[in-house]
């Protein structure tokens, strides 16, 4: 997430008035609401709670890895992540009779996720649930073939932003996280969490809100020391 | 090894749970339907049982008008409540948790309203005195009573709540309590306002809560050990 802010948006224009409109692209349900993959992988989850038994390798394999990858930034464990995985599908599998007809599988699968991890959380006390940008870094300094002091203000812009996603609110913070790192829709992370369409809204934009403020920040002080460089 | 690679699972785990999927069957949705008809019977039927084997209907010296009133109101919120707590439309995740604690919160206060709507437009039936111990047994046969359809609510539930098994037990509970309300209008002769709400409705409340804590114990989801 924080590359494409980094690098795709920031760096190529710095200075305040280039970040002052920028609004974060919110995924939101109508941009999913014909997603090919989704509905093929709800009509293979309901052919599997109809008795067709190879249909769930295609239930496995449209939603492990989105699993993993979820799992794996709060885990921070390659092989803890797998154990839920393994877990969640098993569950799935468990609680096929009860799928409903035109329920989507995605949701479903990311709450059990989500509660195994906390669960595991709680039992153990080791995991760390809160998500990194390390490895986002590493993918940006790859990513970004750009001079030294781009590759510092980009690193300086996830790292704020790192920072101020932790000190968010948790309930803000997830349903960012959902919509804006996993791709969920407003809906399918509203279902997730338990909550109301409206509620996720309302906490997704208050995160919106507190990261544009950072880069925002960011951007006039970026622009103080342009104006700054100029004059010198 | 990239990003994306070090973040898919590993070839192995999948076939790990596909072999252990195929080594653990589990049923279809028609088995799952089958096993659900047949526990609600069973539920309907024990209660029905334990409903008759304490007396059955009695209605002392109400009117029919306020049975059928106190009954059809009784009926109308267990029916709402049934389909808010066990059925969300096109959705594996039950309702929001506001629609759930909005429905448990506002059910006591409107029961125990209608209870005082009878009590106004039949003064005569509900001027007659309750001593607290009839209350209190009559409060007790009503847990008793909706102790029943809440374990047939809640056990074809068992282990698939993720979001909130607290709220949904909760949920649950009340529905179990206003089925029970019904029941308890049904059976008791006592029609003052003060024995309606000690003995029919403050039990729903006590469902409600046992409804929360079995659906914490019960419905929230586990992890399963291959």
């Amino acid at each position: 997430m924080f590359v494409v802010l980094a690098s795709s948006q920031f760096l190529p224009q710095r200075g305040p008035l280039a970040l002052r409109d920028r609004t974060l692209a919110v995924a939101d349900e109508r941009n999913r609401k014909a997603d090919p993959a989704s509905v093929a992988l709800d009509a293979a989850m309901d052919r599997y709670a109809r008795g067709e038994d190879a249909a769930f390798a295609e239930v496995y394999d449209g939603l492990a890895p989105r699993l993993q990858a979820f799992l794996q930034r709060y885990t921070h464990d390659r092989a803890r992540a797998e154990d839920v995985v393994q877990q969640t599908m098993l569950q799935i599998h468990r609680a096929r009779g009860r799928f409903t007809p035109g329920a989507q599988v995605v949701p479903w699968a990311f709450a059990i996720a989500r509660r195994l991890l906390i669960d595991m959380h709680r039992r153990g006390g080791r995991e760390v649930l809160a998500p990194t940008s390390d490895d986002t870094l590493t993918q940006l300094m790859e990513a970004v073939d750009a001079r030294a002091d781009d590759v510092a203000i980009a690193k300086e812009i996830a790292v704020r932003l790192s920072e101020e996603l932790a000190r968010l609110p948790e309930n803000q913070r997830v349903a960012f996280e959902l919509i804006k790192q996993d791709g969920l829709s407003v809906a399918e992370a509203a279902q997730i969490l338990g909550t109301t369409v409206p509620a996720v809204k309302l906490r997704a934009h208050r995160a919106y809100e507190a990261m544009r403020a950072t880069l925002a920040e960011l951007g006039e002080r970026e622009g103080d020391n342009v104006k700054k460089g100029g004059r010198t | 090894m990239t990003q994306e690679h070090a973040r898919e699972p590993q070839r192995d785990l999948r076939a790990r749970v596909l072999a252990e999927a195929a080594r653990t069957p589990s049923p279809t949705r028609s088995e799952h339907r089958r096993r659900v008809i047949l526990l609600a019977a069973i539920g309907a039927v024990a209660t029905v049982t334990l409903f008759v084997g304490l007396g059955g209907m009695s209605p002392g010296t109400r009117p029919v008008e306020m049975i059928a009133f106190t009954v059809g109101f009784g009926l109308v919120a267990a029916a709402v409540l049934t389909r808010l707590s066990s059925t969300a439309p096109r959705s594996m995740l039950g309702r929001p948790r506001g629609v759930l604690l909005t429905a448990v919160v506002l059910t006591a206060p409107v029961l125990a309203v209608l209870a005082f709507c009878a009590t106004l437009a039949w003064p005569e039936s509900a001027a007659e005195h309750v001593d607290a111990s009839t209350d209190l047994a009559c409060g007790a046969l009503t847990v008793l009573q909706g102790a029943l359809p809440l374990i047939a609510l809640l056990l074809p539930r068992r282990g698939t709540d993720p979001v909130h098994p607290a709220v949904t037990g909760a949920a649950l509970g009340m529905t179990a309590g206003a089925w029970t309300v019904v029941m308890a209008y049904l059976r008791c002769p006592h029609a003052a306002a003060m024995h309606c709400i000690l003995a029919h409705v403050v039990p729903t409340l006590v469902l409600t809560a046992l409804g929360a804590v079995l659906g914490w114990l019960l419905l929230r989801v586990r992890g399963v050990r291959a």
